[in-house]
């Protein structure tokens, strides 16, 4: 039964998680259209920055692992500085990937990104430990509740949920403002909405940052959720999971994303983990990888828009309804 | 006469090997509706790019109210108040006809960043005003029916109406119009024609390019035409169609 609550708990947790980071990509991608192939570096550079920020130095624990920093800062410094890392990486990435080049050139500048990071990562041993990755990393307050990892799993729930409060502020607020009618019109028409005087290079720019700094926040409550974080939870497959829930659920739709989140990451991956074992070890999960890419296809088909499509966002009548001018144009007007 | 709101320098622009405007020189004055008119490649939709920013010129320059624009971005051109369409109706598919107009309307402080994170009044009010206006010009040219469609769902001549209801938001200074009237059914053009000359009339200054000549000896005057990247001939329809040169290059034996 505790194991029972303690898996469901934390499956909790890791859907919170997905929600914030995809909605995160929701405001890059299904709002401004960006197609950030690099989209799992920010979620890493958040779960890195989090985990350096609330390690000790490397001596405290016998040097086993090499990092850079070790700031050991306190509760919530370590989640703040993930979101922030987050939203600051976008920066150069937007500059590099979406100045001067046309959209599909620019998923490509994406994708390489991502490869050339994990790369970086994975070579550098003493950047973030190189390909083993991070460990040991402190839990937030774990210091203050002093409780079994069952019941500190509600601790870390309360502490998702309020993160996924702060996201679905952020999210909505830009979705339903004029700012946000503002990135689906440079979606929609990069021209066109230059034409009237808006920019569509420092729109998409703010995107970016909004979505890479909750990618950032989502990362660093992976890390701190986990313990540990290394290259390979953040190969650029996963960045197609995110994609693959969004186009699932529904992209510019905040439910969509949240139904995506719990269908495609939680769903998919957690539900196989109970197929009994056949084939050779590791079968399952490129099986899983296998389904994930199918039902993408068979989304993008066939239901390009997702189970919950962007609403219409239809606006009321205002003003003088006798002050109509001449009468409609004949023949087009009206009809449809 | 009135002063040129716009002027044209010596302009110049190439593709490759392909000289598309070459040392175009001519004026639009205030209050009319200047018609640029010429045989397909005569480097008419150039100009409108370069005017706009969409594309650079190699050479010369573009005045506007007394401001330079060649060389800038499109989207600064456009706040200088210059609003164009474009050959291909260019809407926000995926917006209601509405939202497209809203776009329109020139930048204001309820459509930053900041604002989309306060509260909803932060922008609420000033965009209501903006609405009753959207609506009034919806109504105007009989669209209200459509206000909450996606402007993809409309025919290709309702959405050169939403193009042009959605730069009127802007109310720009000068409106570059890339043959507004193009697949456009001919009642529909004769409307739009009849909204062209109420926003002349009603002192808006246009440059427009347009193959339909009884359109443009109606609408424009003066009328510029271009052949091989240059201006050939500039005055009224009239005069031009006496002009053996225009002849030559453009209205061909007379059954233009």
């Amino acid at each position: 039964m505790t194991g029972t609550i303690y898996y469901l708990s934390g499956l909790a947790i890791l859907f919170g998680i997905n929600v914030i980071a995809i909605w995160g990509l929701d405001l890059q991608f299904g709002l401004a259209g960006i197609n950030n192939f690099a989209y799992i570096v920010f979620q890493a550079a958040g779960g890195y920055a989090a985990a350096l920020f609330a390690l000790k130095p490397a001596k405290a624990y016998g040097s086993f692992e090499t990092y850079l920093g070790g700031w050991h800062l306190p509760f919530p410094l370590p989640l703040l500085g993930a979101g922030v890392i987050g939203g600051v990486l976008a920066v150069p990435v937007g500059l590099i990937a979406m100045r001067r080049l046309r959209a599909d050139y620019q998923a490509m500048a994406m994708l390489v990104l991502s490869l050339i990071a994990t790369g970086l990562a994975d070579a550098q041993t003493g950047l973030v430990n190189g390909p083993t990755g991070l460990a040991l990393i402190p839990q937030p307050l774990a210091g203050v509740f002093h409780v079994s990892p069952v019941s500190y799993n509600w601790v870390f729930l309360a502490l998702t949920a309020a993160c996924c409060a702060v996201a679905w502020w952020v999210t909505r607020g830009i979705a339903r403002s004029p700012f946000g009618r503002l990135l689906r019109a440079v979606r929609d028409s990069e021209s066109g909405a230059a034409a009237l005087g808006r920019s569509p290079e420092s729109l998409r720019m703010t995107a970016l940052v909004a979505g890479g700094a909750l990618a950032g926040l989502s990362g660093g409550l992976l890390v701190e959720y986990t313990t540990a974080w290394g290259p390979s939870s953040w190969l650029y497959p996963e960045t197609f999971l995110f994609f693959t829930a969004l186009i699932v659920g529904g992209k510019g739709n905040l439910a969509g994303g949240a139904l995506g989140a719990l269908l495609v990451p939680i769903g998919i991956v957690e539900a196989t983990r109970f197929l009994p074992a056949f084939g050779y070890p590791g079968l399952i999960d490129s099986l899983d990888w296998v389904a994930i890419g199918a039902i993408l296809l068979v989304f993008l088909w066939f239901r390009p828009n997702g189970l919950l499509p962007e609403r219409r966002r239809a606006l009321p009548p205002i003003g003088n309804e006798k002050a109509a001018g001449p009468p409609p144009v004949p023949g087009e007007a009206g009809a449809r | 006469m009135t002063a040129g709101l716009l002027r044209v320098d010596g302009l110049s622009c190439h593709f490759g090997g392909v000289q598309a405007v070459r040392d175009a020189t001519f004026e639009v004055r205030r209050g009319t509706i200047t018609g640029l008119i010429g045989p397909n490649g005569a480097g008419k939709s150039t100009v409108i790019n370069l005017i706009s920013g969409a594309r650079r010129p190699d050479r010369g320059s573009v005045t506007f109210d007394g401001a330079q624009l060649a060389g800038k971005r499109p989207h600064e051109v456009a706040r200088q108040g210059i609003v164009r369409t474009f050959q291909q109706a260019n809407v926000f598919a995926r917006l209601t006809v509405l939202e497209n107009l809203l776009v329109g309307a020139a930048p204001w402080r309820g459509e930053r960043f900041a604002a989309a994170l306060g509260p909803r009044r932060a922008w609420s009010a000033p965009q209501d005003a903006l609405l009753a206006e959207a609506w009034d010009i919806l109504r105007r040219f009989g669209l209200a029916d459509l206000a909450n469609e996606y402007a993809g769902a409309l025919s290709g001549g309702q959405r050169r109406l939403v193009e042009l209801m959605r730069a009127l938001m802007a109310r720009p200074k000068l409106l570059l119009l890339d043959e507004p009237m193009a697949g456009v059914s001919p009642p529909l053009a004769l409307a739009i024609a009849a909204r062209l000359t109420e926003l002349r009339d009603a002192g808006m200054t246009m440059l427009m390019v347009e193959h339909e000549l009884r359109l443009v000896e109606k609408l424009c005057d003066p009328v510029i035409v271009m052949a091989g990247g240059t201006v050939l001939a500039e005055g009224p329809m009239a005069e031009l169609q006496a002009n053996q040169a225009v002849i030559d290059a453009y209205l061909g034996g007379g059954d233009a």
